[in-house]
């Protein structure tokens, strides 16, 4: 059987470094996904991948138990994308995906889950659009739909990891569906 | 019916203040908590059969439920492609400054990866040159930063070094062969030069014999004619 976060988390603590390697490849796909979702580029989501897990090892002796591995890591992930988007915005006033940097980050998804052409150009079309929908929310929101879309949280895990009421997290994602609902029939009406 | 319903972004078009914007739209029904709880399935069967049946007498609700699900078809077309492999490792015998370690680190890479080698590539790797974290003291991924581009600082001025050293090596170097060739050819000059000297002195000799053997004509005796006679 797999040993649990937890006791992963023991067994790094106590000298076994390589335990953490099963930690990382537990979460690595979770943390890459929302900070790509959360930045819209692969590269930051990349870096902030591997920042928020070195922060974690080095930290890893602070990791209170009250909360999950989950929550705990989530929660660095998002503070590292907060802190990027902070500075990135001192450095610049520039959109945070253009759209040929849209565009070209968009990959072709592969087509081994047989989808024909015409449906995965179809596909693409929609990533795009949703992409840029994402970007352009507040952070606030974009952050509850891409912890309920595409990490499956709870609304309870949201509210823990986000520290707000449930009550906050459900009116959150009602406001960024609603915005999001808005932009993309406008996008697609500009099509 | 979809005419009543004013979209948020219609009117607001920015960011920032659409929080409430919500609230006005749904004046006639306040359920927005439960139509999100019936989306996302997180309600009991009994809710969501009472939600059910509220959704077949509020147009709002029921259109805005449609809205969002096609707004989560969307979300849904977007995946994840690559996903990056973090690792760590225990590198054997690595020297004790973190400095160090990294600059031990970087010659692992090739020249001309180092520059831009441990931004990525080696990130992962600095998870095992960081102690533990029981309350030690903490690098932040600013100072990881800064650490990097030191060492790659210090590796291409390294690399600089090396290289003007070698092209003072190569010109010192040269400048030694050339010396020895233009001494070689010196020395090899010279002893032409003192073989023509000695061989002219013996000409010389030979024709300064001659020519005081005529030169001595004019008014002197030549050797063995007369001179003895004459003295
Ligand atoms: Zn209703």
């Amino acid at each position: 059987m797999d040993p649990s976060d937890d006791q992963i988390i023991e067994q790094t603590l106590g000298g076994e470094t390589e335990a953490f390697n099963l930690l990382v490849r537990r979460w690595e796909r979770q943390i890459y996904g929302l900070s790509l979702r959360l930045t819209g580029r692969e590269e930051e989501a990349r870096d902030i991948c591997q920042e928020t897990f070195i922060a974690a090892y080095r930290n890893l002796g602070k990791f209170r138990r009250e909360a999950s591995f989950s929550s705990w890591i989530y929660r660095i992930a998002i503070n590292a994308c907060h802190t990027r988007q902070r500075r990135q915005n001192q450095r610049a006033e520039i959109p945070i995906v253009s759209n040929e940097e849209a565009d070209s980050n968009i990959e072709l998804a592969s087509d081994d889950r047989g989808r024909s052409v015409p449906e995965e150009l179809e596909r693409d079309q929609r990533a795009r659009l949703v992409r840029k929908a994402l970007q352009a929310l507040p952070p606030d929101l974009r952050q509850v739909i891409v912890m309920k879309e595409y990490q499956d949280l709870t609304f309870a895990e949201i509210g823990e990891i986000l520290d707000i009421p449930v009550s906050t997290v459900k009116s959150r994602l009602y406001t960024g569906l609603g915005q999001m609902r808005a932009r993309l029939e406008r996008l697609r009406g500009v099509l | 019916m979809n005419k009543k319903i004013e979209r948020p972004d219609k009117k607001a078009g920015e960011i920032g203040q659409i929080g409430q914007i919500g609230e006005i739209d749904r004046a006639g029904c306040d359920r927005k908590g439960d139509l999100i709880s019936f989306l996302y399935e997180e309600m009991s069967d009994e809710e969501n059969r009472e939600f059910s049946r509220h959704l077949t007498e509020c147009a709002l609700c029921a259109d805005e439920v449609a809205g969002f699900r096609r707004v989560r078809e969307d979300l849904g077309a977007w995946e994840t492609g690559w996903v990056p492999r973090t690792e760590v490792v225990r590198p054997a015998g690595l020297p004790a400054s973190l400095l160090d370690k990294l600059s031990s680190l970087l010659l692992l890479f090739p020249v001309w990866a180092r520059g831009m080698a441990l931004t990525a590539l080696a990130a992962g790797l600095l998870l095992a040159l960081l102690p533990m974290g029981r309350g030690d003291e903490r690098v932040s991924p600013d100072e990881i930063d800064r650490l990097v581009r030191e060492a790659v600082a210090r590796e291409r001025q390294q690399l600089e070094n090396d290289y003007r050293a070698r092209t003072v090596a190569f010109e010192e170097q040269s400048q030694r062969e050339h010396d020895a060739r233009i001494e070689a050819v010196a020395a090899s000059c010279k002893a032409n030069l003192n073989d023509l000297r000695r061989s002219l002195r013996a000409e010389m000799r030979h024709g300064q014999s001659i020519r005081s053997y005529f030169a001595l004509g004019d008014g002197y005796d030549l050797p063995g004619r007369g001179a003895g006679e004459e003295r």
